[in-house]
């Protein structure tokens, strides 16, 4: 064959763009979590190219597959075009609307809220779900005097979120990254497409580059753990097993930091040991309150201070300095003081017991022992043999000034796969626990923290919980609705013991719910416990659908009428851009714009874009027209807060106090010069992170590319928690209250206050219901403990449910409103459930055979595909693929209804039971977290002609009627 | 010049960026001419895409002691995500076999384009392109490919550091590198000699000109010092002397 | 390979025009006159110009067709075209030549279109064989097939026009014993070719391993995802399969209609050319259609196939 002709440019000149048409513009990204800065080129009013913007912190240019199919997602036919009221007469969920103007609807709804603020504020429940403004919409709710709002991250992560809180003062999730740049062995935990996807592609790519190594834990082999050098299929939900043998192995072989765990852990910590009294398990402290320590110089107890050399291993019994002298001068001889152990001394005695050895617990989580040894060891190699050491002068809170930074270049990432279950809380403290030992945290080479963090442990935010203010009319809450309770004191519960909010968040049954507990809403609601609510809000929540537990069951809850015939939930607004699933069930739908049509706020006060060297914050601005009836969502929210007379949104006179959404952002301030936007403060724009309103901030950020950019200084940079300059900076900026120390926390007070609460000892509030107890006294271990989920421990027979089905994301889409992208779609327009395939084979199953899968709450049909990367006790399927027929825009016969299919069927908001047996909640008993990660099914083949999925729900039609 | 790009199959995890970047820029490009969709809402929805991701399993067989452990051999059990798009090859055959001269390789850096005004869309070219990296547009009745984003590269209304494919400014974990092959020094060079970088299905002859790097191996962790103390009792906790540490 | 319907009944319909007036202008010039030929010339004139018209229907954009000329130095489409559009002007300088008696202009014309007819015939069956990404057609058989199969079916053609024209002629007319020998061993030598060719399949190259095509050490590769879910342009066009049982039936109705019930008939009821002529062109259908069904590009190890 010759060679082809070649064809000189000449002859066939290139035809470029006429760029003198484009209008090159510059906001942030919405498709997930990462919040990436895009560069749009607009051409006639229309979107032309969107591309990462190379001066943006988070992304550095790049952009994945959501971003750049952007384009789509703008013009999308499901976009909602105006406010639409569900045609009277007509039923709820069967999608008849009739279109209403936004003064009508403002005004009727408007009307409808000032009635519940002034009768029961508490009847409001007001939930969001992909969004990121929960510093806004949580305002509102504060404002509103509902403690019945959360975002989604009680059905999301919270379980990351809150280890991290409770135990080193920032988490995996978004307050934290890994070091990319100088880790050397890099473990990530349970990670596939989530938070912060394109940071993590960037930084796996930089270590593969500089040679270091990358394990990835997690019983699916595809994306991040595509590339991983060593795959660990674990069985899901015995993350924590791993971690705490590793942790024996670390202890039995001494590779822990001596100095890490004395200076900036409470490992040092003295703990009373006084089994059966209300102090048991609690620091011993001084007057002032502060915990102490062993001094091995003075031989005494000491405060943590500058020259005190802490005993790190050791049990004393030294003099109670809270005991009044009458006290002392009362107790036996040889009792006058208080027994003692060092936290390292009771972990040590904890995790070196045979229990958590590599042996014992290889079988129970799938990991050969020597794989489990071997891979603690390495960590401990690269942590204590590749120390890096930068040249960079700090100075510690003790007053030690430090001529060098030392980093143990061992970071680590988790997320779902560990988060998703109800030990998924415990399992991520376990992790801590590994970096803790191994002194590899907030230094060179670890998982550091990103501004606003870290943050006192836990942070000093309560949830509000005072019954009579909540109930008081046209009160707006002194605190939050959402907090971190840090003993019983702090729940949110009545004289009874009941809980104050819808989701029983902050109760007894879910104490440290720092998320609320959305799936649990509509449940709740239904069922009228703890009580019934007049009007439910979602905002971009698709809680008829992927964002909730048990499906069909939930669909039938909101369609749910009582004996008078009337909706057990009387009204439910929906605010979104996109024509989901749930906006079919709304009374009231009030259509949002999409991310290139707003004014946003991407808020250090909210969830933050920072990095860890970098303190960052971003906006989004128009950038091109918008051309239907919507209305941004935050605009609708201040404009309601104006109307009903929010204190913080009015005047003295009861006049609006802001113009707009726009308005608000500059001018609102949470405390002095603290506002929602950090950068171009001041009246002059030259001032960063505190300053006065600059009422031309938002040009300011229009001209800056949409964000903000500092960078911290060298001696800033690490140990943040107990780095004195840094500390000093974060008070004044409002990041934390005041520059005290942040010890990182490996036995947990709090945890162990909550135990002696359910062991019946606490000085103070206790359960009664005998549930309550036994899970407080169970799973309230103040250090990192595993149990198996609690599915499978509520199950009768787990033996007849073999399988763990779990989901994961593909990259190329994040949430539900995805699959209506024409692009996107035609990547994966369907799911399978994958099965390992030598699992299979013995099964006698096959590529695309149609299969049942049962679990105790339900059965769903649906077509398998076989692979070899999957643990061979797991089964999985992507998420969020199947769609409702008719919903977002799609022809009815898609793929996405026809073939996709959801889990979320499978899994009941309530743990598996007995007749009589009272219902517990399917979470994780500290976080309240949804444990959908928990569901074990059974799979068998469906018999010839069953084919196509099962149930499929059509509009109109109610799930019970599914053929 | 001999333009072309390297692929990195060690860093590419497979999540599409590129291949939507590409999509998104050649829906409108005046070179591309287009990537249109077909029911792109509806039943069925396809479309024609420049650049696709496909995803295999890899498993190892079990090292013998004669294999060497260079740089690009793969010791382990993976999946591995592969984009796959026009190879510009130098003997490239749909360029021969194209009746019309629709299909032309530039003589100055080789890239491999359709002239769509040339174009009857007799889909010769695809069934020589071993690769298919050629899809017919139905709408034009024209076959469309790769431009290797001619209309960036050489755009001089575009900053310097945007004058690459939009593939590679996409790719988040940097797995997409562009550049000439003719130049021995250029980073696309450089990487393939030193990552020992292949080309797909050379045996044809097609000589493409895109490389793919293999996986790399995994770094070996030395625990021989950490391992040095034997695996402890219990009872050691008692003898452990604590060390005197200063806050 | 997805089979173009236009495309199969083009070569067998232009293959058989083609061979009928290779054999009508052969006979012409070296027989003398003959009744049947203007029928022949005429039913040659359309089986080959509705072969080409059909081929257009192929064209997804056939307002470009006449550019398919421009790169004949290059591809063997591109000269197939261009001698097969030089077929009419030599054909009618041949016929006008031999209307007004001009032996001379008449046997170099004649001789030149039996050529480039034999041209146009191997042009078509190089434009498969010379594809490196279908190793089934990377063969002698693909090559020889057309120029074969186009003699044949002609000479079949040839035989219906003559004897339909002579009907009350002795069947021993040595024109007509002439012919139905040279048909029969076309037949034989088409029927062998083509049981060569189906032989072959079973050691036919393999399509490089799936390993190979993405250039990975010794070791097991297996496709997990396509990545897309739906159809696209080249599932469409070469991932279609065939059945093998279906196939192996096909072949079979191939095989017999095409080269062995023409044979039988010929042999032994040589009046019967209109069956024979019909059997022979329904399995050359089938039997194009199956070179392509069959076919199989190495497009298709990256979709798993």
């Amino acid at each position: 064959m010759s060679q082809p002709p070649l064809t000189p440019a000449i002859d066939q000149p290139i035809r470029f763009e006429d760029r003198s048409r484009d209008r090159i513009e510059y906001t942030t990204c919405y498709m997930c979590a990462c919040r990436c800065g895009i560069q749009v080129t607009v051409q006639d009013g229309k979107v032309r190219f969107i591309q990462g913007n190379p001066n943006h912190p988070v992304n550095q240019g790049v952009l994945c597959a959501k971003g750049s199919a952007g384009i789509m997602k703008q013009y999308s036919p499901a976009k909602l075009q105006h406010p639409m009221i569900r045609r009277p007469g007509t039923e709820r969920g069967a999608g008849v609307f009739d279109p209403i103007s936004w003064d009508d609807a403002l005004a009727m709804l408007t009307t409808r809220l000032r009635h519940i603020r002034s009768t029961d504020p508490k009847r409001l429940a007001f939930f969001t779900g992909r969004d990121q403004m929960q510093a806004l919409t949580g305002l509102w709710a504060q404002q509103f005097g509902t403690p019945n709002w959360a975002a989604h991250g009680g059905f999301c992560s919270v379980n990351m979120a809150a280890a991290g809180l409770y135990s080193i003062g920032y988490s995996f999730w978004e307050f934290g990254a890994p070091d990319w740049d100088r880790a050397r062995y890099f473990m990530l935990w349970g990670v596939a497409e989530d938070h912060a996807s394109n940071p993590i592609k960037i930084g796996l790519d930089k270590l593969k580059r500089n040679g270091a190594k990358f394990v990835s834990v997690n019983p699916v082999r595809t994306g991040y753990s595509a590339i991983a050098d060593e795959w660990v299929p674990i069985r899901p939900g015995t993350d924590g097993l791993l971690a705490l043998a590793m942790v024996h192995v670390l202890l039995s072989r001494e590779l822990f930091d001596w100095e890490f765990l004395v200076r900036y852990t409470n490992a040092a910590w003295l703990v009373i040991d006084a089994p059966g009294t209300a102090r048991d398990g609690l620091f011993l402290r001084n007057l002032q309150g502060q915990p102490l320590l062993f001094d091995q110089q003075a031989q005494t107890s000491a405060a943590m201070a500058a020259g005190v050399q802490p005993a790190l291993f050791g049990q004393w019994t030294v003099e109670d300095p809270t005991a009044d002298a009458a006290a002392r001068a009362s107790a036996p001889a040889g009792l006058a003081g208080v027994r003692v152990r060092t936290v390292m001394s009771l972990l040590a005695e904890r995790y070196l017991d045979e229990e958590y050895s590599p042996a014992a617990v290889a079988e129970r989580c799938g990991v050969p022992a020597e794989q489990i040894e071997r891979l603690a060891l390495e960590m401990a190699s690269v942590a204590f043999q590749e120390t890096i050491e930068l040249p960079i002068a700090w100075t510690d809170v003790w007053g030690r000034e430090h001529t060098k930074v030392v980093g143990r270049p061992v970071a680590m990432y988790a997320m779902r796969g560990i988060s998703a279950h109800s030990n998924g809380f415990q399992t991520c403290r376990a992790l801590h626990l590994i970096q803790m030992l191994l002194g590899a945290l907030d230094g060179p080479g670890n998982f550091r923290s990103r501004a606003p963090f870290p943050k006192p442990i836990p942070p000093h935010q309560l949830p509000e919980n005072d019954a009579r203010v909540i109930n008081a009319p046209d009160t707006a809450l002194p605190r939050t609705p959402l907090g971190f309770p840090a003993r019983p004191e702090d729940l949110a519960i009545d004289e009874h013991g009941q809980p104050l909010r819808l989701d029983k968040a902050y109760s007894w049954e879910s104490p440290i719910a720092a998320h609320g507990m959305m799936h649990m809403v509509i449940h709740n609601a239904v069922k009228g416990d703890p009580y019934p609510i007049d009007t439910l809000m979602l905002f971009m929540a698709n809680m008829a659908w992927n964002s909730a537990m048990n499906t069909s069951q939930t669909q039938d809850m909101l369609c749910a009428k009582g004996a008078d015939g009337a909706y057990k939930i009387p009204f439910i607004v929906v605010s979104d851009a996109f024509d989901s699933e749930t906006v079919r069930f709304a009374d009231l739908v009030l259509p949002d714009t999409t991310y290139l049509e707003r004014f946003d706020t991407i808020s250090i006060l909210d969830r933050p874009i920072s990095e860890p060297d970098t303190v960052a914050d971003a906006i989004r601005h128009p950038v091109v027209p918008l051309d239907r009836d919507v209305r941004p969502w935050q605009e609708v929210l201040v404009d309601i807060a104006a109307r009903l007379g929010f204190p913080a949104f009015s005047d003295a006179e009861g006049k609006p106090r802001y113009a707009g959404y726009e308005d608000f952002i500059v001018r609102y301030e949470r405390a002095p010069g603290i506002g929602f936007l950090a950068g171009w403060r001041g009246a002059d724009g030259a001032e960063s992170l505190k300053g006065a309103p600059n009422p031309n901030q938002w040009q300011a950020y229009i001209d800056g590319q949409s964000f903000f950019a500092s960078h911290w200084p060298d001696h800033m940079k690490f140990n943040r928690g107990v780095n004195q300059a840094y500390l000093d900076e974060a008070a004044r900026v409002g990041f934390i209250g005041k520059a005290e120390p942040i010890v990182m926390q490996i036995w947990s007070e709090p945890l162990q206050k909550f135990r002696l609460a359910g062991q019946g000892l606490y000085d103070g509030p206790r359960p009664t219901r005998p549930q309550d107890r036994e899970r407080l006294t169970r799973y309230f271990d103040p250090l990192p403990c595993w149990y198996p989920p609690l599915e499978t421990g509520a199950l009768d027979d787990p033996d007849k449910y073999p399988f763990h089905a779990i989901t994961q994301r593909p990259m190329v889409m994040y949430h539900a409103w995805d699959s209506q992208n024409a692009w996107l779609r035609q990547i994966v327009g369907q799911n399978f459930l994958y099965m390992n395939a030598t699992r299979a084979a013995t099964l006698g199953l096959a590529d695309y055979d149609w299969v049942w899968v049962e679990s105790h709450n339900g059965r769903i049909r649906c077509q398998l595909k076989t692979m070899d990367g999957c643990e061979a006790n797991t089964v999985w399927t992507w998420n969020a693929i199947g769609k409702m027929s008719g919903a977002w825009g799609l022809d009815p016969l898609a793929a996405e209804a026809t073939h996709g299919f959801l889990l979320n069927h499978l899994i009941s908001e309530s743990l598996p039971r007995h007749e009589g047996q009272p219902a517990i909640t399917n979470s994780d008993p500290v976080t309240g977290q949804a444990a959908w990660y928990d569901v074990r099914v059974r799979i068998t083949k469906a018999a010839p002609g069953e084919t196509g999925v099962w149930p499929k729900i059509e509009f109109g039609q109610l799930p019970g009627s599914a053929a | 010049m001999k333009l072309g790009l390297v692929v990195d199959l060690d860093t590419c995890v497979g999540c599409h960026a590129c291949a939507v970047a590409c999509k998104e820029w050649n829906g409108q490009s005046l070179m591309a001419g287009g990537a249109p969709d077909y029911d792109g809402h509806g039943a069925a929805p396809s479309g024609v895409w420049f650049n696709r991701v496909r995803h295999y399993e890899f498993t190892a067989q079990a090292p013998g002691p004669e294999q060497a452990q260079g740089c690009g051999h793969v010791n382990l059990s993976k999946t591995i995500n592969v984009p796959m798009s026009c190879m510009h090859c130098e003997d490239a055959d749909c360029v021969t076999v194209c009746p019309t001269g629709a299909s032309y390789k530039r003589a100055e850096d080789g890239i491999v384009l359709i002239d769509p005004e040339k174009c009857m869309g007799c889909n010769y070219c695809a069934w020589a392109c071993p690769y298919g990296a050629r899809e017919l547009d139905t709408d034009a009745g024209v076959m469309r490919k790769c431009t290797l984003c001619v209309d960036r590269i050489y755009d001089e209304q575009l900053p310097a550091a945007e004058r690459q494919p939009a593939c590679v400014l996409a790719c988040p974990a940097h797995a997409r590198h562009f550049g000439d092959f003719d130049d021995a020094g250029s980073l696309v060079s450089l990487i393939t000699k030193a990552r020992e970088g292949v080309a797909l299905l050379p045996e044809l002859d097609y000589k493409p000109v895109n490389r793919y790097l293999p996986p790399r191996a995994a770094p070996e962790v030395d625990t021989a010092q950490a391992d040095a103390r034997p695996a402890n009792l219990k009872d050691r906790l008692r003898a452990m002397a604590n060390r005197l540490i200063e806050l | 390979m997805k089979p173009a319907l236009s495309v199969v009944f083009f070569t067998v319909s232009s293959g058989a025009g083609l061979g009928l007036l290779i054999w009508a202008t052969l006979a012409r010039l070296m027989q003398g006159s003959q009744p049947g030929f203007g029928f022949a010339v005429a039913m040659a004139g359309v089986l080959f110009t509705a072969g080409l018209l059909s081929s257009s229907l192929h064209l997804a954009n056939p307002r470009n067709g006449w550019r398919a000329f421009a790169r004949f130095r290059h591809s063997w489409l591109s000269r197939e075209g261009v001698f097969a559009v030089a077929v009419y002007p030599v054909a009618a300088a041949f016929l006008w030549a031999d209307a007004h008696a001009l032996r001379g202009l008449a046997l170099v014309s004649g001789l030149l279109l039996v050529a480039l007819a034999l041209i146009v015939l191997a042009c078509t069956g190089m434009i498969y064989a010379c594809l490196k990404t279908v190793p089934h057609w990377r063969n002698w058989q693909t090559a020889v097939a057309y120029p074969l199969f186009g003699l044949m079916s002609g000479a079949l053609l040839w035989l219906a026009a003559i004897s339909g024209a002579a009907a009350d002629q002795a069947l021993n007319d040595t024109p007509m014993r002439q012919g139905t020998m040279l048909a029969l061993l076309l037949l034989v030598a088409g029927g062998a070719l083509k049981l060569s060719y189906y032989l072959r399949f079973a050691r036919a190259p393999a399509l490089p391993s799936l390993n190979a095509a993405i250039g990975l050490p010794p070791g097991r590769v297996r496709l997990l995802d396509v990545g897309h879910s739906g159809r696209t342009f080249l599932t469409d066009e070469f991932v279609f399969a065939l059945a093998r049982e279906q196939a192996r039936l096909l072949r079979w109705v191939a095989l017999g209609l095409g080269f062995a019930l023409p044979g039988l008939l010929l042999a032994f009821a040589p009046r019967w050319t209109a069956p024979a002529v019909a059997s022979c062109l329904a399995g050359l259908l089938v039997e194009r259609w199956l070179f392509f069904a069959e076919a199989r590009h190495v497009v298709r190890v990256y979709h798993g196939a």
